[in-house]
């Protein structure tokens, strides 16, 4: 004889299994009279349970609806609360988005005029561009420590990590924006998640 | 005011508008089902209404942040489940030695007969209130109101293995209880 399957019982009467489980407890059922006799207990207590219709006893609906009615708090201003919190709500992400497309587009013109005044295109308008060698600050600060020239060829282990300097800032700086904004929008979508999950739920009293 | 063709999510966004005629629509349609509900925890027809009128007030005051996009039903029946406990709380627990009255005399025919039927009746409603609170609400919930096992889930917030273990303990422990109600049940029908 396989094993019994009291547990699954409650479930099979409930029609709460499918597929294999339930052609498994069928046939089960089929040989095993001890599990019939649990099944057919278990509908006599469902039968049981239902025979009590305590519907008659209640005071109608409508009756206890008008007697709810006067014990209805009012909820004076909550709609506009709600709806100006929804807008602030949706208005995160929209700023997000906006702080990005800004921080593209500034990235990039900085780039365009930076290329155009190297090209000499922008003629005397660039002007106030900054012009020839660049040098890191710390570079800048070593260089007058030892009184060195920074354009000299001699210097060429200095010279370059003052170049990996500058490259590293010009890339960084773009980089820590978007990830920034990028942390922004991520981190919004994880309360808008939190809230949706939080949304529906009233929290049960212990169980 | 009645809105008899009204669909459940017009009046619900309507009552979210703070429209209390179609709040009270939904009420009406949704009465039998939470008083059944806490009915069924709570075992005394006063104790149910007031544990209904505090539960339909909850729902009001939190039905702002309800989505329309689930089950209302569910939803009211989870603040109800919450209501029938905390109105629980504050009555005499029930206690093992009630189990003495269940103790089923006889029911023969004729009215005699029937008072013992109605009899059997209540100490079917005792027999559900000595099981713990757990346990009874996803009984009440399955049984009575015909919830799927995955409805009961949501609406409790708890596993589905949960559900399931929870209504086993709750079915074995009512056929210890109402051993001698059943036997005579049996008797009777023999």
């Amino acid at each position: 004889m396989r094993e019994h399957v009291t547990e699954w019982l409650g479930a099979y009467m409930d029609g709460e299994l499918q597929g294999l489980q339930r052609c498994q407890v069928e046939s089960h059922l089929v040989d095993c009279q001890t599990c019939r006799a649990e099944l057919e207990d278990l509908r006599e207590l469902s039968s049981l349970l239902h025979a009590a219709d305590p519907v008659k006893e209640f005071i109608p609906a409508d009756r206890f609806t008008a007697q709810l009615a006067l014990r209805l708090p009012r909820r004076t201003g909550v709609p506009m609360q709600k709806k100006a919190l929804e807008i602030c709500w949706w208005l995160i992400p929209a700023g997000v988005l906006a702080a990005w497309v800004f921080v593209q587009v500034l990235l990039l013109l900085s780039g365009a005029v930076s290329a155009a005044g190297q090209a000499g295109l922008l003629g005397r308008a660039a002007a106030w561009l900054p012009t020839g060698p660049q040098h890191g600050s710390w570079m800048v600060t070593v260089a007058s420590l030892l009184d060195l020239n920074l354009n000299e060829s001699g210097n060429l282990i200095l010279r370059t990590l003052d170049q990996i300097e500058l490259f590293g800032t010009d890339m960084l700086v773009p980089v820590i924006w978007q990830v920034a904004i990028s942390l922004m929008y991520i981190g919004w979508l994880l309360l808008y998640w939190m809230r949706s999950l939080q949304h529906n739920s009233i929290p049960l009293i212990d169980q | 005011m009645t809105f008899p063709a009204e669909t459940e999510a017009s009046l619900v966004k309507k009552a979210q508008e703070g429209d209390r005629s179609a709040y009270g629509e939904l009420v009406r349609r949704h009465y039998q089902g939470v008083m059944t509900v806490v009915y069924r925890l709570c075992g005394d027809v006063q104790l149910a209404e007031d544990a209904a009128q505090d539960a339909f007030i909850q729902a009001w005051q939190h039905l702002s942040s309800f989505q329309p996009a689930s089950s209302l039903r569910n939803w009211l029946y989870r603040i109800a489940v919450n209501a029938a406990l905390d109105v629980l709380r504050r009555k005499p627990e029930m206690t093992l030695d009630d189990v003495q009255v269940l103790m089923v005399p006889d029911a023969g025919p004729g009215p005699e007969g029937l008072l013992l039927q109605q009899e059997r009746l209540a100490l079917v409603q005792q027999a559900i209130m000595l099981l713990a609170p757990a346990s009874r609400t996803v009984l009440v919930l399955r049984e009575y109101e015909g919830l799927s096992y995955q409805e009961i889930a949501v609406t409790l917030d708890i596993p589905l293995g949960t559900v399931m273990s929870r209504l086993n303990y709750a079915r074995n422990r009512l056929r210890e209880l109402l051993e001698p109600v059943m036997m005579s049940t049996e008797v009777e029908y023999a």
